[in-house]
């Protein structure tokens, strides 16, 4: 009788003692796999699963390997809800990856807070993601802080009047509101304002519009598929002026799509592919050689969120969320693949650095550093 | 206001609607035969592009790339009348109208398994002007997607007109039983219109990946709900409304786009149009 409960002890207790054994760390990542977003959650993902690679490679985090568990949530938020509860409660994540879009980001942050586990977002930029979610922070650049330095960037460009045509979603109007708040200080006259919608194709009309009106530069907020048809048009439309583009241009379909159109574009953004920065150059080969394709600013976000959370571990001396939680609050000056981040506010949005990239010859390159910390913070 | 500006207006607006009449053209066509709408259509248009993508890539010859997306647009357009919609038939229409929903869904899908979720370029021509005419510079590829568009309808036109084809075509769209009574092969002919329509969407799939210079799995997504507001507002299954439908479309987007767009998003117009004529005029603009 006792052997027989013994064994079922041993039965019962062996995955939990196996687990312990192993040493490894649930990592939750929260990704669009499918569905519209599909082609960002896949940069996402591949890069996430790099830098859980380089990290395991070299040791793991405090001594145990990161064993990512990943959820396609369509960046729809019902998904995102059902999936975040299932990473606390089944999987028990210790901590998260959002490297999704904001609508689900921000309906997930809610159900990671309650459960204390932390979670980095990697590259949404909805303002209430972190907002009142001690355990939510963010690793990529605001949209308002990303407006400001397209305006700063419009007046080193020489532009007294910009045409802005905007994406009408909560990324292109923090943008908006971004450039727009910013414009006066850098004596930029905002002479035309336009909206499109998400997938829009066809940007002529706008355009035609735009030309008559003569501006020193097109401020175009969007995404690189239709940013890339954007451009094309202004080129055929015979539109010179430059174009300044987001981070949401940051990705070598963009050069592929928009075709000679792309040369002179710039954008602000945050991975600087002509960084010295050893994590950066490391990133930028491994992702070539995983996927025979050049990185993205979306992969960058994905692996410097890792990164970040692997040294907020380490900081912390302990997996425990609150532990980690108070780390994060207290780091300063983190070098990540897509910036440098001096601190986090009191939100839990970065504080960092962003790059200003120009397309050369078919090919991103570091037009400016911005640094200006007044400028850079949310 | 400038006249040119009008003009470009205009003449995008053209261009976006031949794409547009295209599409719309072979569900019309598919609807009037079988009665039951085509949703997957959308997905044979994707899949065209992505077969004159393939064969872009490996050749980079536009012709192959147009023929390659007729040529695959066809195959599946004629299996899916035969395995799909044949075996349907008789059944009430809300049946064959959810599975064709269905499969336009698993056509996108499969796209995205197969060839990856990111778009992918097919720069076969460049989008610079090659023509002004009246300040108005008209590019390469506009003249393509005109031209090709104008060609494809008059074959359409000189096929449902003048050859035994059409005559049977409108005889079974008229009625079924006494067509099939005078010794019409229907499932034969309904294979031809599916192919027919097939074709025309390929054409346009390709047509609108060297347009835009990108195809990508979920492309089929918009032309899934215009073509279907273009075909109510055409009148549905009249073939000829419809194209006329889908040249209006395009070129109202276009204008509307152009001075309204800011509270007006242009997509929005065909569900606009869509729902004034089931309102007021259900029989189509030009139905009668």
């Amino acid at each position: 009788m006792l052997k027989k409960l013994l064994l079922v002890l041993a039965l019962v207790a062996s995955p939990i003692l196996g687990a312990q054994a192993q040493g490894t760390v649930t990592v939750g990542v929260l990704a669009p796999l499918t569905g519209f977003a599909a082609a960002d959650g896949k940069s996402a993902v591949t890069s996430i699963k790099l830098a859980a690679k380089t990290i395991n490679n070299d040791g793991g985090i405090l001594g145990k390997q990161i064993k990512l568990k990943i959820y396609d949530d369509q960046a729809d938020p019902k998904q995102a809800v059902n999936f975040a509860r299932r990473l606390v409660e089944q999987d028990h994540a210790r901590f998260v990856i959002g490297a999704s879009y904001s609508g689900a980001t921000l309906a997930a942050a809610p159900v990671f807070n309650q459960n204390h586990v932390p979670m980095m977002a990697a590259y949404a930029v909805a303002p209430d993601i972190t907002k009142g979610h001690p355990y939510v922070y963010r690793v990529g650049l605001m949209g308002a802080v990303e407006g400001r330095i397209g305006a700063l960037l419009a007046h080193k460009l020489g532009a007294r009047s910009v045409a802005m045509i905007n994406l009408k979603n909560d990324f292109g109007q923090a943008l908006e509101e971004g450039f727009k708040s910013e414009a006066p200080k850098q004596q930029v006259k905002v002479d035309f304002s336009g909206t499109y919608a998400l997938g829009n194709q066809n940007f002529t009309s706008m355009l035609v519009r735009v030309k008559t009106r003569h501006p020193g530069a097109i401020y175009a907020s969007g995404y690189y598929s239709d940013a890339a048809n954007l451009v094309r048009q202004a080129q055929s439309l015979g539109i010179r002026a430059p174009i300044i583009g987001q981070d949401g241009y940051d990705s070598p379909k963009f050069i592929e799509l928009a075709g000679p159109a792309a040369n002179g574009v710039y954008i602000t953004t945050q991975l600087d592919r002509d960084s010295k920065q050893a994590d950066v150059q490391h990133f930028l080969k491994a992702y070539k050689a995983e996927t025979g394709e050049p990185a993205d600013m979306v992969g960058a976000s994905g692996y410097a969120a890792v990164e970040v959370m692997a040294k907020a571990v380490k900081q912390a001396g302990s997996l425990d969320g609150n532990a980690v939680r108070k780390a994060l609050a207290k780091m300063k000056n983190v070098d990540t693949v897509a910036g440098h981040i001096y601190a986090w506010n009191d939100n839990g949005d970065p504080i960092k650095t962003a790059t200003v990239q120009v397309i050369n010859n078919g090919a991103f390159h570091r037009y400016m550093s911005v640094t200006d910390r007044k400028l850079l913070t949310p | 206001m400038d006249w040119s500006v009008i003009g470009y207006l205009g003449l995008e607006g053209l261009v976006v609607g031949s794409i547009y009449a295209l599409t719309a053209l072979g569900l019309a066509l598919v609807y009037g035969l079988l009665r039951v709408l085509h949703v997957a259509h959308a997905g044979v248009y994707a899949v065209g592009a992505y077969c004159g993508w393939i064969a872009f890539d490996l050749s980079h010859s536009l012709a192959l790339a147009l023929a390659a997306g007729a040529g695959g647009a066809v195959v599946l357009g004629v299996f899916l009348d035969a395995w799909f919609y044949r075996p349907l038939a008789g059944k009430p229409p809300l049946i064959p109208l959810i599975g064709s929903i269905g499969l336009f869904l698993a056509a996108g899908d499969l796209l995205r398994i197969v060839f990856g979720p990111y778009q992918h370029s097919l720069p076969a021509m460049n989008a610079t002007p090659v023509v002004t005419i009246a300040g108005v510079g008209i590019t390469a590829t506009q003249v393509f997607v005109l031209a090709g568009t104008a060609v494809l309808l008059l074959a359409v036109y000189w096929v449902s007109a003048r050859t035994r084809l059409g005559l049977a075509w409108r005889s079974i769209a008229q009625d079924r039983e006494i067509a099939a009574a005078m010794g019409i092969d229907i499932p034969r002919h309904t294979a031809l219109a599916f192919a027919l329509a097939s074709a025309l969407a390929g054409v346009a799939g390709v047509m609108v990946g060297v347009y835009y210079n990108q195809i990508a799995p979920t492309m089929g997504n918009e032309p899934a709900y215009k073509t279907l507001a273009i075909v109510v507002l055409g009148g549905l299954g009249n073939v000829w409304g419809t194209v006329a439908a889908g040249l209006l479309l395009g070129v109202v987007e276009s204008v509307s786009g152009a001075f309204a767009g800011n509270y007006f998003p242009p997509q929005a117009v065909a569900f606009l149009a869509l729902i004034l004529v089931l309102l007021f005029r259900p029989q189509g603009l030009f139905g009668r």
